[in-house]
């Protein structure tokens, strides 16, 4: 399969005042033609900032990219000037979020919000386009598109909303579409619907989606392989049938620990989100991650390795890589990172702190960047 | 029709520099024409835009009807509790006989009973006749007329002087938040709302004297303003004004921004703000269209609260400056005592006060689809 998106080392840090948040640190990742990716993971895990980073749209301050590459059709888009990163945006990379309440401006109407996006990209007047913001609505299976599009967001519902910004994203035919949790706010049967027109859509339209979910029976269902993030990593990525069948990493497995079968349409999404938080323990702080496997707090299975040092991400099997000291024993080599100005503003500060307050905890034990790079 | 439901702000901008022309060059009654026309043509749209709006307008008024009545009632209530009428004053007068007082007394029906007299004080007042001022020796209307003319024109200069400085303020220190220029706009913001307005006033007062008077120091005109072209009155009118206005304007632009900049931040931090971005939005309009059309709506209806700020703040500044408004008549009238007079300037300022909202909620009606459909 040809990919047309590849992520690599990718890597989105937060510059607090003092500290660092190391929101993505290191995923990788393709997307095929036509190709659905699931990514999971629990809340705070950096599955948002990740897809923020694919649009470089990562508010800054205070965050900042801070490595890596994003190929999008063999053109990196990190190292484009912010006007041609424009022309991407909404254009061959379009994103739709989680809340269809707020995501559309509520002082346009929907035709003038779809119109804007088609206006910024194609060569198209005025007229025209509310024209085609009508087709786009008739696409996404809104009834009578000529009226809805003098309608403004509060006078649709939240399904409708939800479709609205999908002709939105769908309007300039983009080569990758990133879904927020697109159905996370919607009650079950509108949340059907919406997966029903997006697979349509992607299906005549051949669109790449990235989607990120909360919920194991929308990834069983709808997406072609999956990604599971823990604490700003990819911890394992397969086809969505070897996820489910063979789950490698623990994170993985306790995730689906009491899920029945695979695509069990039952299950809905406040049944996953207590699955999501079936394993004791909670995420570590993004400020300072345990030195080895950063799971190793909370694994069944830590070994004594695992504390001293992080697991590599290895393919273990064709299109199945795990990054865990069970299944190899390659360690992990973090490529070089400059932090910048902001990096050492953050340092400098943390030092003047360190003389203040002496804290026991801070340590051995614990992996801060600014002691690393 | 379709040329009027696309009047828009393009057109709204050609008007008002037309007005102004119209005011610089000294025609005052082109002026109210092109305001008028252009006041018209909103409310075409609006009504356009949804036909429902004119019963909302229509409710409004009828609203005000019970809010003028009660203030005419209050005002009555406090003209008949004071001892005397209106011509008590003239019974110290040899000049005048206890016969001519009887007959002014039953022209003014003042010799009826009072539930009569209060109908026939609400009748009057509604006609613009709010009895006879001791001090003045003429009609209350006649004096509090120009009077809150001249109170409205500084109090209309004052807020968009305010609104123009704040809203760019405003956006800036949002868009910048935390750096050196956001503490720049906000510590200027601070100072403003700190400083009394009397005393900003004599600040400045002393500033321009102290300098070489290149500012007139009070008063509304000049001595020689009846000779005068139309053109130099408007300019010699502006000057006068200019140190009332940045006075007013000041304490109303501080709190203006400081709302401005918190709401700008709130409002960029909404997802659609994102959304625009992800379209491939360029930030100029991101700002300025996207966030900056929904940070405006809580600042039109501050407008309308605002007014009545303003026009009490004018009230003070007024008598520092001898602007011959609202605030210096109200001022010498309670000194005085002169019961009609306070009244009716009281009455006034309140009708004023209403009508401003209503303007107000009328334009926030025009701004914000969600006010104007539901
Ligand atoms: N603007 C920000 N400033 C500082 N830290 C941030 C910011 N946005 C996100 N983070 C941090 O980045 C980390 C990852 O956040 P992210 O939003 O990507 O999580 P998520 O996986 O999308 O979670 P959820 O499932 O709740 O949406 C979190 O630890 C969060 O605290
Ligand atoms: S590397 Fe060790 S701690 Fe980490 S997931 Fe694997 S077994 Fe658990
Ligand atoms: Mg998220």
């Amino acid at each position: 399969m040809d990919n047309v998106l590849e992520v690599k080392d990718l890597a989105t840090y937060f510059f607090m005042h003092d500290y660092i948040i190391r929101a993505v640190d290191g995923v990788d990742f393709t997307l095929g033609r036509g190709e659905t990716l699931g990514i999971v993971g629990e809340s705070g895990c950096g599955k948002s900032i990740t897809s923020m980073s694919m649009m470089r749209l990562v508010p800054d301050p205070p965050g900042r990219i801070i490595s890596g590459e994003i190929s999008l059709k063999g053109r990196d888009i990190l190292k484009i000037s912010d006007d041609e990163m424009r022309k991407v945006r909404g254009n061959e990379i379009s994103m739709i979020f989680q809340e269809p309440m707020t995501s559309l401006n509520p002082v346009f109407t929907i035709g003038f919000q779809i119109s804007e996006v088609l206006r910024l990209h194609r060569d198209i007047g005025k007229q025209d386009a509310i024209t085609e913001a009508a087709r786009l609505l008739r696409m996404v299976g809104m009834s009578d598109p000529e009226e809805r599009v003098n309608e403004y967001p509060f006078q649709l519902s939240g399904g409708l909303r939800q479709r609205a910004m999908i002709a939105i994203a769908m309007a300039c035919e983009p080569t990758v579409m990133i879904a927020d949790e697109p159905t996370t706010a919607l009650d079950v049967t509108i949340q059907a619907q919406i997966l029903r027109l997006m697979r349509q859509l992607k299906e005549t339209k051949d669109t790449s989606i990235a989607f990120i979910t909360h919920d194991l029976a929308v990834i069983a269902s709808f997406t072609d392989r999956v990604m599971v993030m823990y604490a700003g990593v990819a911890v394992e990525t397969s086809t969505v049938h070897e996820i489910f069948k063979n789950p490698l990493h623990p994170y993985t497995q306790g995730l689906l620990g009491s899920v029945p079968v695979l695509g069990d349409r039952k299950v809905n999404a406040d049944g996953s989100r207590k699955l999501l938080n079936a394993i004791p323990g909670s995420l570590p702080d993004a400020r300072r991650f345990p030195r080895g496997c950063r799971f190793a707090p909370r694994c069944p299975k830590a070994m004594k390795k695992c504390w001293e040092a992080e697991p590599a991400t290895v393919e273990v099997a064709p299109g199945h890589q795990v990054r865990c000291f069970l299944h190899h024993d390659e360690v992990r080599v973090i490529s070089k990172r400059d932090l910048g100005a902001a990096g050492k503003r953050v340092l400098k500060n943390q030092q003047k702190n360190s003389g203040k307050k002496k804290s026991s905890a801070d340590g051995s034990k614990t992996d801060t960047p600014t002691a690393r790079n | 029709m379709k040329a009027l439901k696309q009047f828009n702000w393009r057109l709204t901008f050609i008007l008002d520099a037309l007005a102004i022309v119209m005011l610089v060059s000294g025609g005052t009654n082109l002026f109210f024409a092109v305001v008028l026309t252009e006041g018209a043509l909103w409310m075409v749209r609006l009504l356009w835009l949804s036909p429902a709006m004119l019963s909302y307008i229509l409710r409004r008024l009828a609203q005000m009807v019970p809010i003028v009545l009660a203030v005419l009632a209050l005002g009555f209530a406090l003209i008949q509790l004071a001892p005397g009428d209106m011509f008590s004053q003239m019974e110290l007068d040899p000049a005048i006989s206890r016969d001519q007082l009887e007959m002014f007394r039953r022209q003014f029906r003042l010799d009826q009973p009072w539930y009569a007299q209060f109908f026939q004080y609400i009748w009057n007042a509604l006609q613009g006749d709010f009895g006879f001022s001791r001090t003045y020796r003429a009609p209350v209307f006649a004096i509090v007329g120009q009077r809150a003319w001249n109170t409205i024109l500084l109090s209309l200069t004052s807020l968009v002087f305010a609104w123009v400085l704040s809203i760019p303020m405003g956006v800036f220190a949002a868009t910048n938040q935390y750096n050196w220029k956001d503490q720049f706009v906000s510590i200027f913001a601070f100072f403003g709302l700190a400083i009394p307005n009397f005393f900003l006033a004599f600040l400045l007062l002393y500033l321009i004297s102290s300098t070489g008077n290149w500012l007139p120091l009070g008063g509304m005109t000049s001595v020689g303003f009846r000779n005068m072209t139309a053109t130099q009155q408007f300019f010699d009118v502006l000057r006068h004004m200019i140190v009332p206005v940045v006075v007013i304007g000041t304490s109303v632009m501080a709190t203006l921004t400081r709302v401005m900049r918190g709401e700008m931040l709130k409002i960029m931090n909404e997802q659609y703000v994102t959304t625009a971005r992800a379209k491939g939005q360029t930030e100029n309009k991101v700002v300025y269209m996207h966030a900056l059309r929904n940070a405006i709506n809580p600042m039109i209806t501050l407008l309308g609260f605002q007014l009545g700020n303003v026009m009490s703040g004018a009230a003070l500044v007024e008598i520092v400056v001898a602007w011959p408004g609202l605030g210096s008549v109200l001022l010498e009238a309670v000194l005085s005592q002169d019961l009609y007079l306070v009244v009716g300037s009281l009455v006034y300022g309140v009708v004023l006060l209403v009508i401003g909202n209503l303007l107000a909620d009328i334009a926030l009606a025009l701004v914000d689809p969600r006010v104007r459909i539901s």
